[in-house]
């Protein structure tokens, strides 16, 4: 474990017209670590997600994020370009709706050799051979490889994404709400998924959930946000057990059982 | 304070007040202006009444509550590590190499066996995945749980299996502090004994144990030494 963090967010601002929906996000981010954005419905989480993954270009903020090649870049400050390049080989992005996530033109298999294609895998037979063994590791069976991914349930659908985004050994992978409408028995099976490829992978992961137990679940470290504020953050266990903001202990009293 | 390199636990006028903001902010006093150090090759076991902040002594010292006044300090590869100041980053480190803590009910992981759960805190530590897998057994066996059962998540174990398991997973590493919540509350005499063979081993390798245990007899087989814990007067 190093000692430098593999991203660093500071002051991160995002609003659309007069309607904050970030403010001064600050956190830091260390290699293989998870750690869960919690909040309610237009807390800011899924819009920071997105400032972070490019979708959306913050107002305000650095993004620095630290190369593996040990250089450091500001994602906010690089041109679109570099950000463009870095995103596409080094970060992974799995939307909370396989339909953004996923090209359901195409096979299964051609989801998850395209990114290894967009980094400059020329090898037929390699690509393919990491698809079929990243399609066995998220428990799709490979015999399925050239099937469409809108022949597949929901729970699998969001299985092919994640290895569509976990192929290309991502140094950090970016999770918007991944068990969001799965039943439980397939939440399960994902959040395990998720917990032991993270691990075995050694990505950092940032996954944003309104789902407590998926955070308790998931995640060394969490961040709580509201209206577009960080509220609390520390380690996932003392937020949960031991909340000190008023919002914090709202949603931990709010739950069934976490 | 000297730098006693035997002292493990050095607990100096710990305060814990919860604010209660959904309840027009009452403040419930638990802790106040507690101290005691638990040395190596010792085990203290607190004593109190119920709901006299027992487990929040070691939920502090675990780093599962944030130290509300004083100071909590642990060794940690060498060095006293002041638990207040210390990052979280700090803390998972702490708990992944130094504290191995017992809580009073196992928190199970869907699809997880039995064998993994235990086999977990060892790979975190770096010990291979086979070598961790074959000790898990081993502190599995010690602690009766048939070889038939650690394929299957402990989700459907009954209370007193799912603690044994619990056991397991932090006595299979050599940790050298040990908090232990109540181990033997939910266990029957024959496993209660086995549980307390283990904790006294712990004790004789040179752990620092922080205790919590109900029952006079079990007190008597691995403690080394008594806390108590005065009642604060109700506030609020």
């Amino acid at each position: 474990m190093t000692d430098d963090p593999v991203l660093t967010v500071t002051g991160l601002a995002k609003a659309y017209g007069r309607r904050v929906a970030c403010r001064d996000v600050s956190f830091e981010l260390w290699p293989g670590e998870v750690l869960a954005v919690v909040g309610e419905s237009g807390s800011g989480k899924t819009t920071l997600l997105n400032c972070l993954g490019g979708l959306v270009p913050p107002d305000a903020g650095r993004v620095r994020f630290r190369r593996r090649s040990g250089e450091v870049i500001d994602l906010v400050a690089a041109s679109e370009a570099l950000r463009r390049a870095i995103l596409r080989a080094e970060w992974g992005f799995v939307r909370q709706n396989p339909r953004d996530g996923l090209r359901f033109g195409v096979s299964a298999g051609a989801n998850v050799g395209e990114p290894l294609m967009a980094i400059g895998g020329r090898h037929y037979g390699h690509i393919r051979g990491s698809a079929s063994e990243w399609l066995d590791a998220v428990e799709i069976d490979p015999a399925r490889m050239d099937d469409l991914p809108s022949s597949f349930s929901g729970g699998m659908q969001q299985r092919l994404q994640i290895a569509r985004n976990l192929v290309t050994h991502p140094a950090i992978v970016l999770m918007d709400e991944p068990t969001g409408g799965l039943d439980v028995s397939v939440q399960a099976r994902l959040l395990d998924l998720i917990r032991r490829l993270v691990r075995e992978a050694g990505v950092a992961a940032i996954v944003v959930t309104h789902d407590l137990g998926v955070a308790r679940l998931l995640a060394d470290r969490m961040l709580v946000m509201r209206q577009g504020c960080v509220v609390e953050a520390g380690l996932t266990d003392q937020l949960l057990d031991d909340p000190q903001h008023a919002y914090t202990q709202l949603l931990v009293s709010s739950v069934l059982t976490v | 304070m000297p730098d006693d390199k035997t002292v493990m636990i050095a607990i100096e006028s710990l305060a814990k007040t919860f604010t209660l903001h959904l309840r027009g902010s009452v403040e419930l006093r638990v802790l106040q202006a507690f101290s005691m150090q638990v040395e190596t090759g010792e085990c203290v076991v607190l004593r109190a009444p119920s709901g006299t902040g027992k487990s929040t002594v070691l939920r502090s010292v675990s780093g599962n509550y944030r130290i509300g006044g004083g100071r909590v300090a642990v060794r940690h590869e060498g060095e006293m590590v002041d638990l207040s100041a210390a990052s979280p980053r700090t803390v998972m480190e702490i708990r992944r190499n130094t504290i191995g803590y017992v809580s009073q009910f196992l928190r199970v992981i869907p699809r997880v066996s039995a064998l993994d759960v235990v086999a977990e805190p060892l790979m975190a530590r770096g010990v291979p995945t086979d070598e961790a897998r074959e000790r898990a057994g081993t502190m599995l066996g010690r602690l009766h749980i048939p070889a038939k059962m650690w394929d299957l998540p402990p989700a459907t174990f009954s209370g007193g299996e799912q603690q044994r398991v619990n056991i397991a997973r932090v006595l299979a590493v050599d940790y050298p502090i040990l908090l232990l919540d109540e181990p033997t509350a939910s266990l029957d005499d024959a496993n209660r004994a086995l549980v307390l063979d283990l904790v006294r081993e712990a004790r004789e390798r040179g752990a620092a144990i922080l205790a919590i245990l109900h029952d006079e007899a079990s007190r008597a087989a691995v403690a080394t030494r008594y806390v108590d814990l005065a009642p604060l007067e109700a506030a609020a």
